[in-house]
């Protein structure tokens, strides 16, 4: 059964492995530093 | 309201899309082609119907009113939406479709287990049945207030029309009649606004007897506010299966992908109208209409009856091409996450037509609902917020984060604390400014407090479940 699971989470994993153009990537963390940002400032202003 | 409408322009109207919905059925095949038109849709199919979809009557009548009572600066709540379909379709949907699955619950219960697929089918019943019932409403409103129908009749005459043409073509009549009425809506919203400025005497006249400066205001609303809407527009695209489903329609990730960003750019793009048509119920009116019915007066004082039916036609559309969307993704729901868990040996003839009986009954679900519930316009946005912070986040999750897919109860436990949070405070928030029926959160939205449970379960849960399941294997090893 662990081992079953395993081998279809590994469909999962292989999707860390499509090629992508290294714009997206940076782009992709930038949008995630934007994101966790505005979301800090969210409650940064909740609780002041 | 007076005005006279044409009825033949909105008959005609009907009966092109039903045509088209028994054009289509003849590429209806198999249940795939039926619930994501045989995965063969193009750019162009994806990005009109995806803007049709985001457009529904709701919005029209409720964005409108909002734009009149509140200003400019309320444009910001709906480009979160708009910003995530273009990220979906950058990041997200090339991955997950990749996975070949059909719905959001069908990819849980695969790679996870049935408890998660049911949890996650529970979260994208309650976002679909609720926006469906929102819309019916919208849409009744019309019936009513045009052609002298009862509640029960509007909502029978909805359930038909809508109902019928999924059913015979699924998939393919909601990408191309949603296409088509993308045009038609995009025609009968700036016609009627140029139509109306061109009325009170012209851009200079229109300008000079604008009432207040808010209405010119587009960045009025205070940034944390529109941090909030991203926030809450973002999560609710990403768990939004009727938009998923478009992704996995395309022929191929090139095709999803341009669709997308398409779709989310003529979001971006039209949204700024109905609050333009809020600033002319404001000059036209001033504060002697009731918001929500500012484009159905406009549309039917301003102009002859014919014209008028158009614009009530593109009404209908925003409607219609949105209610076919959400009955498609539950009726793809209890098909693919229930039917056939309960038959799993059905023949796929059989499958086919659970999935069109299905589409009757997603749409006799959601009339009910519409019936039952006064305030549906409230779980319209009820049902958005509760998966916004209790799916979506764990279905980025999975996808992009590697420790999170071995962290198996932790995913779980995520998506109920993201749920149960939200509804919590959606019960307990005492700040919502109820604009016309229109429920907009304006100090603190439930989804972000929703997303802090589910933020702190998923990377705590993991954190432990994973690092305990690597250090044991390691010691085993040893």
């Amino acid at each position: 059964m662990e081992k079953e699971n395993n081998a279809r989470i590994q469909d999962l994993d292989d999707l860390d492995t499509i090629p992508q153009p290294r714009i997206h990537w940076l782009f992709g963390k930038l949008l995630l530093l934007l994101g966790a940002s505005l979301y800090l400032y969210i409650w940064v202003q909740i609780l002041s | 309201m007076g005005g006279s409408v044409s009825w033949t322009v909105l008959v005609i109207y009907l009966v092109v899309i039903i045509g088209i919905g028994l054009w289509l059925s003849r590429r209806v095949v198999d249940s795939e082609d039926l619930m994501l038109a045989g995965r063969k849709a193009g750019r162009w199919l994806i990005a009109f119907s995806i803007g049709a979809t985001w457009v529904n009557g709701a919005t029209l009548m409720g964005g409108t009113g909002v734009g009149y009572n509140t200003g400019s600066g309320t444009y910001w709540l709906h480009m979160g939406f708009m910003t995530a379909t273009i990220w979906a379709g950058i990041y997200l949907i090339p991955r997950i479709r990749r996975l070949k699955v059909i719905t959001i619950p069908e990819l849980f219960g695969r790679y996870f287990g049935n408890e998660h697929r049911n949890l996650a089918a529970v979260l994208v019943l309650a976002r679909d049945l609720g926006a469906s019932a929102g819309v019916i409403v919208a849409m009744n409103v019309l019936a009513m207030q045009f052609f002298g129908l009862t509640f029960v009749q509007g909502l029978l005459l909805t359930y038909v029309f809508t109902v019928l043409y999924c059913i015979l073509a699924g998939q393919w009549a909601v990408l191309w009649t949603d296409s088509i009425q993308f045009f038609v809506l995009v025609i009968g919203t700036v016609g009627l606004l140029i139509g109306v400025i061109a009325g009170v005497g012209g851009l200079a006249s229109f300008k000079a007897a604008i009432p207040d400066p808010k209405y010119l205001q587009f960045f009025g609303s205070n940034g944390m506010q529109i941090a909030g809407w991203l926030f809450m527009g973002s999560l609710v695209t990403v768990g939004y299966q009727s938009i998923f489903q478009r992704g996995m329609a395309a022929i191929d990730e090139n095709e999803a992908r341009w669709g997308f960003i398409y779709g989310g750019i003529f979001g971006v793009i039209w949204y700024i109208l109905p609050y333009l048509l809020g600033v002319t119920g404001a000059v036209v009116y001033g504060a002697d209409i009731a918001p929500n019915m500012i484009y159905l007066s406009l549309a039917t004082e301003f102009f002859s009856p014919a014209i008028a039916g158009l614009f009530l036609a593109a009404f209908l559309a925003s409607c219609m091409s949105s209610i076919d969307s959400t009955l498609l993704s539950v009726a793809s729901t209890l098909t693919v996450d229930i039917f056939k868990r309960i038959r799993p040996n059905a023949s796929e003839k059989q499958t086919l037509l659970a999935g069109r009986i299905n589409i009757a009954l997603a749409g006799l679900i959601a009339a009910i609902l519409a019936f039952a519930v006064p305030l549906i316009l409230e779980l319209f946005f009820i049902g958005g917020r509760i998966l916004a912070a209790g799916l979506s986040p764990v279905l980025i999750g999975v996808i992009f984060y590697k420790p999170f897919r071995r962290a198996k109860k932790t995913i779980l436990l995520s998506m109920l604390a993201g749920a149960v949070v939200t509804t919590t405070m959606i019960i307990l928030s005492k700040r919502a400014d109820i604009v016309e029926g229109v429920v907009i959160l304006w100090k603190l939205d439930p989804v972000i407090v929703g997303l802090a449970a589910t933020l702190v379960t998923m990377f705590l849960g993991t954190y432990i479940e994973y690092t305990r399941k690597q250090s044991s294997n390691v010691a085993s090893r040893a």
